[in-house]
């Protein structure tokens, strides 16, 4: 059965989080909203989607991967060891009231990270032990459009629990028994009989208020067609605009691309792991000065046909929530949505 | 602040490995033998390669050039070019780096057996096809003919020049070596690899092309090669796509859907043929 809360009661309960876990909420600063580490005097916000998506938590923008130290053997001077060791995060998080486009964010780097092929050690350790809340997105902005690529405003796979918010009261469902557990508080009450059914009719009106820009099919076949509109000049004539800044991959809630950096302070450091933008140029430059994708069409397409295309075929996953971020973000004003409508009428 | 856990097998940590020999083939390249300092040997397949970590200044993929039969080391020979590999060459004897490997796959020598091998190498194309060679030298009843065209520009970027008196000297070895532009005094020949192909006589159908070297030449070398009648799977090359972490995850190396790190980075041409990045 779902519980609720009343917003009053809001803070006291992050406040509780906080002590078990590390709690990620969004914070209202210079009028965005931004996905920090909780702290109480600076309370929290639920009235727009955050500017970043939560991808930075289970993958931080810049991480320690592992350790190193050279020393010298005093007797033998000639002689050098080098000591390794990877480092792996275990922290017990919270990720609180994030959209559900966010969530489908992170489903989608399970994909990438803990699917097929080697699992990636540091994304499995945070993933393990964190938990999700929810937030069902009932205002949906102009720039969405999670239902047309497989998403919903207001239901949330993959979340430990959803809120649903009816005007100063919060109807919590709990998807997993370890969500379950987050609220077994005496905050919580019942939720009316008559409120479970606003919400319903909430849920119900989110949904119809989303347009879909475009229509796919099922996902092999937006594979196929995606490859089959590679060489169209829409590539070039759309992206004319692109600054190459790698703004959408920064905000986008599935761009996992990463590089990896030394950082020395005397004979010990650390390796650091970034995120990359394969919208810059410098990208697949390799060391002989050849470069795959010099021109920035290449690069755009090559982002769209990853989402849209490749990861279908090797990940059998969208790489694409709907979220919207790409679009409101660009300072180039591009549309990914009309630029895919545009490639899937030509096919 | 944030707690930490110690965890010896990440994909990405490195594990030390101790140069033990190095010596400069050209001005630009040199060799070096490693060992792992714990003894382990690398276990690999022609064709593979390993990241290498110079810790503090950074990694680089390098593909392997010496054979599997020698399991006490292994053996990279490396062109000075970025920071990791200019940081490479200030090393000497002694001194020990980060190894991650073997990655990515090898070419498929089992399947070559009992054919014909052209085995083409273009530049520094030479350094993975050297265990190549080396194989299927020291099997040689396995296999039936072979050819090595091997094409510098000059005749001081010659790598391995021991390897290459070795085989000019063998019998049951058809080794030739070519340069685009000559130096005073040289008898050989003169061109870019394909002008051996005319008089080349060679049987396309029991025959596999093994070619490694820079984009150009795999597109003069792979449109001779069809023009000789070569079926596409049968000719095998190995891609070099900036192959940042090795294990399929950063995307660096993608060409089209194809993680070349994982995929790759040998390829038949048949594998690759209808990936529009992939050749440019």
């Amino acid at each position: 059965m779902p519980k609720s809360i009343t917003q009053d009661k809001l803070a006291d309960w992050l406040n509780r989080i906080s002590q078990k876990y590390q709690l990620w909420a969004s914070q209202e600063r210079e009028g965005i909203s931004l996905l920090s580490p909780y702290q109480p005097e600076a309370g929290f916000t639920l009235e727009r989607i955050p500017q970043l998506s939560a991808k930075g938590v289970l993958f931080p923008q810049s991480e320690c991967m592992l350790k190193y130290c050279y020393k010298k053997d005093p007797d033998n001077p000639e002689q050098t060891d080098l000591s390794l060791e990877g480092v792996e995060p275990h922290l017990k998080t919270v990720i609180w009231g994030i959209p559900p486009c966010d969530v489908a964010g992170i489903n989608f780097f399970k994909h990438v990270f803990t699917g097929s092929g080697y699992h990636d050690p540091y994304f499995k350790a945070r993933h393990s032990e964190c938990l999700i809340v929810a937030l069902a997105c009932q205002q949906p902005e102009t720039t969405c459009f999670c239902t047309a690529v497989g998403g919903s405003p207001v239901e949330s796979p993959g979340a430990d629990l959803l809120l649903t918010r009816i005007d100063h009261e919060y109807v919590v469902e709990a998807i997993t028994p370890k969500g379950a557990e987050l609220i077994d508080e005496d905050l919580f009450g019942m939720p009316e009989e008559k409120i479970l059914k606003v919400v319903e009719q909430a849920k119900k009106s989110a949904c119809k208020s989303l347009e879909a820009p475009f229509k796919l099919e099922s996902l092999p076949v937006t594979a196929d067609k995606m490859l089959k509109v590679f060489e169209s000049p829409h590539w070039k004539e759309a992206t004319r605009a692109c600054i190459s800044c790698g703004i959408c991959t920064f905000i986008c809630p599935t761009c996992y691309c990463f590089n990896m950096a030394d950082e020395a302070q005397g004979m010990c450091g650390e390796r650091l792991r970034c995120w990359d933008a394969c919208m810059f140029p410098g990208y697949t430059l390799e060391a002989s000065g050849h470069n795959p994708r010099l021109a920035k069409f290449q690069r755009y397409r090559n982002r769209l046909s990853h989402k849209f295309s490749y990861l279908i075929t090797n990940n059998q996953v969208l790489g694409c929530t709907g979220c919207g971020r790409c679009i409101k973000e660009c300072p180039a004003g591009i549309d990914m949505r009309r630029i895919i409508a545009h490639l899937l009428k030509e096919v | 602040m944030r707690p930490e856990q110690l965890h010896p097998q990440s994909i990405y940590t490195p594990k030390p490995a101790c140069i033990v020999k190095t010596q400069a083939l050209t001005a630009n390249e040199r060799l070096f033998r490693l060992q792992f300092v714990d003894g382990s040997p690398l276990g690999h397949q022609p064709g593979q390669f390993v990241e290498v970590s110079v810790l503090g200044v950074g990694e680089a993929p390098l593909t392997i050039t010496s054979s599997p039969r020698q399991p006490d080391y292994f053996e990279l020979c490396v062109r000075r070019v970025g920071n990791v590999t200019n940081a490479l060459h200030e090393l000497s004897e002694g001194a020990v780096l980060g190894i991650r490997g073997p990655l990515g796959r090898g070419f498929p020598l089992a399947e070559f057996q009992r054919q014909n091998l052209l085995i083409i190498a273009g530049g520094i194309g030479i350094i993975p096809l050297r265990p190549v060679i080396e194989h299927v030298l020291s099997e040689r009843d396995k296999f039936k003919d072979i050819t090595i065209l091997y094409g510098v520009k000059h005749p001081d970027e010659r790598l391995f020049r021991d390897d290459i008196a070795c085989w000019e000297g063998r019998e049951d070895v058809d080794f030739r070596l070519t340069v685009d532009r000559p130096m005073e005094g040289w008898a050989g020949h003169v061109g870019v690899v394909t002008t051996f192909f005319p008089k080349l006589n060679i049987d396309p159908l029991n025959t596999v092309a093994i070619i490694v070297g820079p984009p150009i030449m795999y597109k003069f070398v792979l449109l001779g090669l069809s023009h000789k009648g070569f079926a596409d799977q049968k000719v095998f090359m190995s891609f070099e796509r900036r192959m940042k972490c090795g294990v399929g995850k950063c995307g660096h190396c993608q060409i089209n859907g194809v993680l070349t790190c994982r995929q790759g980075p040998t390829f038949s041409y048949a594998e690759i043929k209808d990936l529009r990045e992939a050749i440019g």
